[in-house]
């Protein structure tokens, strides 16, 4: 029997189909969701049931960097000028301190471990500089997904935003660094530091240039493209031209697509926000498969078992180190307590920076023999990827932690995500008493005149909603005060065939209410049981809404 | 259709709430009835056989569940019954003039009912059925009116009644 060979779609359709049943499944276990994408990218990856080759995930590898340059152009829209103007040293005292912390704790542990393994100190400074380095990036896309998930904002969202993204450039500089120091204390004839300070420098601040020359121009073709629809489509042609370039110049992709961002919400904040809103939603399936792809990657198999004691205590040092020196930096910068306190457990996860530099530096120093059977460059790549997973399934986890301690969850959302949570039971008026068909019309005027409602239900004698009666029905009446006397409220309301139920979607129901273009529909129990359980006025409600949204914008601040 | 002379049947017509737009000549009678259920029974024939009423049955039973709720004898000897169907497809009206005072109608002030307006709509006709039944009561306030119509001996001249005086 041939082996079947799933083509590039069909991967693609497994990876978003199985990410979003992973995520769902996850969620319902009050995990973030890009845990589950992970998993699921474990389980059908060479680690679990290999329905991902390897070769597949290679393959794909110019996908994985189209999300990377997403997820650089949505965090550099989040970060404005008056933001850096006004926490900006607090941010370089917080990314220091996070950053070199993990750097320091993670090379001097795992220095420790392989000299016990090879009983070689330069081998085992050379292996654990590079891991500091690797240790000290953060992972953007995980959190930033878990901050939007949530509908995070407040300080320590802001501040988390701005540490994953310059995140990158600190690690690799220390990367760039630590890689010289390792190659030259392994003597393998590698350029000096200072060339590889140039080198690094004229990486990063390429990107930059790339970057800003990108936002520049999208800022300018936008301008001429007023619909949303070709600017969508500008937007994400000039991002896969500067991820192209990024990659092809050898540069660094999240930092020059930041910069986009970063050119296009300072130039043009009003314009852009609009457009970071549709590349946004456009994003998520890029996403979804970007994180399988990343779960997929990691091949745990074949590992010996004193790896996993480097593992823990890479995963633990750059834990606390994160913790402590993000702790540190923002005490020192005199950070808000939130922030000084919850900042280093948001930034626990570790992705694609840390992999690719991983994939770098085993290219490097694969030549440099650790124990029999395994180099350096081999034993770089198992660590960092299994401790890639372990960060993966636990970081998000903290971050969620970390918005919920500083009470930041649920205040960015929209008016759509407050009538997608609420049910038609949470806003529909249920205190009022309704008519009966038969009053005359006299007592009921007197009701709306003693009374504040505006909306009555009308019910038949068996108590079946047969109608609605608003204030405003009764203004042909008004004038003719001897009508009052002789009409009743049967003939005066408005009949209703539609109703709606009481567990119904509030934003479902709102819709319906407006594509029927009514005001007042009744709410019953159920389409069996017609029984009236109160009115849902679409005034009344839409103020509702209005104000939790108000008040979880604002609950924690 | 002609036969009714009803050609002001249109949306904007009826809008302005004027008899003549919903009433014909063939809907106007003067009843020789003595109880309320014959002669209300006797309107809804007419009406019937209008264009504008699809199921005779409906309407029938639908004008005496609305009288269930509450008479529609508005006093001075006038009776305005009405009901909103889906069977109907336009605002429509039909007059009796008794010959005999109708004395089980049970009216607001007790006297028995001489001039019967009746007037039906469809369901959704909500803002014209109301401006309508404005109209009818507040034409028939005039004594004088009521005393012209009631002293008519043909329903021609009710019809002219009705519909002139109110474009004039």
């Amino acid at each position: 029997m041939h082996e079947i060979e799933l083509g590039v779609l069909a991967i693609l359709g497994i990876c978003v189909a199985g990410g979003v049943v992973g995520a769902w499944l996850f969620q319902k276990l009050g995990v973030p969701q890009v845990v589950g994408y992970i998993v699921i990218g474990v389980l059908i990856g060479d680690t679990g049931f290999g329905l991902l080759h390897p070769a597949d995930v290679v393959a794909l590898r110019p996908f994985n960097n189209f999300a990377l340059g997403l997820i650089g152009f949505l965090v550099g829209g989040e970060l404005s000028g008056s933001i850096f103007k006004k926490y900006g040293k607090q941010f370089t005292a917080i990314l220091l301190g996070e950053g070199l912390a993990a750097f320091l704790l993670v090379g001097l542990s795992s220095t420790l471990i392989v000299y016990f393994v090879c009983h070689s100190w330069i081998t085992a400074m050379a292996a654990g500089i590079v891991f500091g380095a690797i240790a000290s990036a953060t992972d953007p896309a995980s959190t930033i997904d878990v901050l939007w998930e949530y509908r995070s904002a407040g300080v320590l969202t802001t501040a988390i935003i701005a540490i994953v993204a310059l995140d990158d450039a600190l690690a690799m500089t220390l990367y760039g660094l630590g890689t010289s120091v390792a190659t030259i204390l392994t003597q393998s004839g590698g350029d000096s530091i200072g060339t590889t300070l140039l080198h690094t420098g004229i990486g990063l601040g390429g990107s930059i240039v790339l970057g800003i020359a990108g936002g520049f121009l999208l800022n300018a073709m936008m301008h001429y493209m007023p619909q949303t629809e070709k600017r969508l489509g500008i937007s994400i042609g000039i991002l896969l031209l500067c991820i192209g370039l990024a990659v092809a110049l050898g540069m660094d992709v999240i930092l020059a697509t930041m910069a986009v961002g970063i050119v296009l919400i300072n130039r043009a904040p009003k314009r852009s926000k609009k457009l970071f809103e549709t590349v946004r939603s456009f994003s998520t399936p890029i996403y979804i498969i970007f994180f399988v792809l990343v779960g997929a990657r990691l091949s745990l198999g074949h590992m010996p078992v004193w790896i996993w004691g480097l593992v823990a205590a890479y995963v633990l040092m750059r834990s606390i180190g994160k913790w402590v020196g993000a702790y540190w930096g923002g005490r020192i910068s005199k950070a808000e307590p939130s922030v000084r306190n919850y900042m280093g457990m948001a930034i626990f996860a570790q992705g694609g920076v840390a992999v690719g530099l991983s994939i770098v530096a085993s290219q490097n120093l694969q030549h440099i023999q650790v124990v029999e059977g395994m180099n350096l460059g081999d034993m770089i790549i198992f660590t960092v990827t299994a401790t890639t997973l372990c960060v993966q399934l636990i970081g998000p986890t903290f971050a969620k932690l970390a918005i919920k301690k500083a009470g930041e969850i649920g205040r960015n959302v929209t008016e759509e995500d407050v009538m997608a949570e609420l049910k038609v039971a949470d806003v529909f008026n249920t205190g009022i008493v309704p008519l009966q068909e038969g009053t005359p019309l006299g007592t009921v005027i007197q009701h709306f005149a003693e009374q504040d409602t505006f909306v009555y239900p009308v019910v038949s004698d068996n108590g079946t909603i047969i109608g609605v009666l608003t204030f405003d029905m009764l203004k042909e009446l008004l004038i003719d005060r001897d009508s009052w006397h002789w009409l009743v409220v049967g003939d005066v309301m408005q009949p209703v065939c539609e109703r709606l139920l009481v567990g119904m979607n509030l934003g479902e129901a709102l819709l319906e209410m407006q594509n029927m273009q009514a005001e007042v529909l009744p709410v019953v129990e159920s389409t069996e049981n017609d029984k009236l359980l109160g009115v849902l006025d679409l005034r009344e409600a839409r103020r509702r809404v209005g104000a939790e949204l108000v008040r979880r914008q604002t609950a924690a601040v | 259709m002609s036969d009714f002379g009803n050609g002001g049947k249109a949306e904007d017509a009826a809008d302005s709430a004027s008899l003549a737009s919903i009433l014909s000549r063939e809907c106007v009678v003067l009843l020789d009835c003595e109880s309320k259920k014959a002669a209300l029974t006797q309107l809804v024939d007419l009406l019937a056989e209008t264009p504008f009423v699809l199921k005779r049955d409906e309407l029938l039973r639908g004008v005496f569940e609305r009288e269930e709720l509450m008479s529609t004898g508005i006093g001075y000897g006038i009776g305005v019954p009405h009901v909103r169907l889906d069977s109907v497809k336009d605002v429509v009206m039909a007059v009796g003039i008794c010959k005999e005072p109708i004395k089980d109608y049970t009216s607001l002030d007790g006297k028995p009912v001489q001039i019967i307006c009746m007037l039906v709509a469809r369901k959704n006709q909500h803002s014209q059925y109301l401006r309508m039944l404005s109209t009818i009561s507040s034409h028939l306030k005039s004594q004088e009116m009521r005393e012209c119509i009631t002293g008519a001996n043909d329903a021609e001249k009710v019809f002219r009644l009705l519909t002139d005086s109110q474009q004039d």
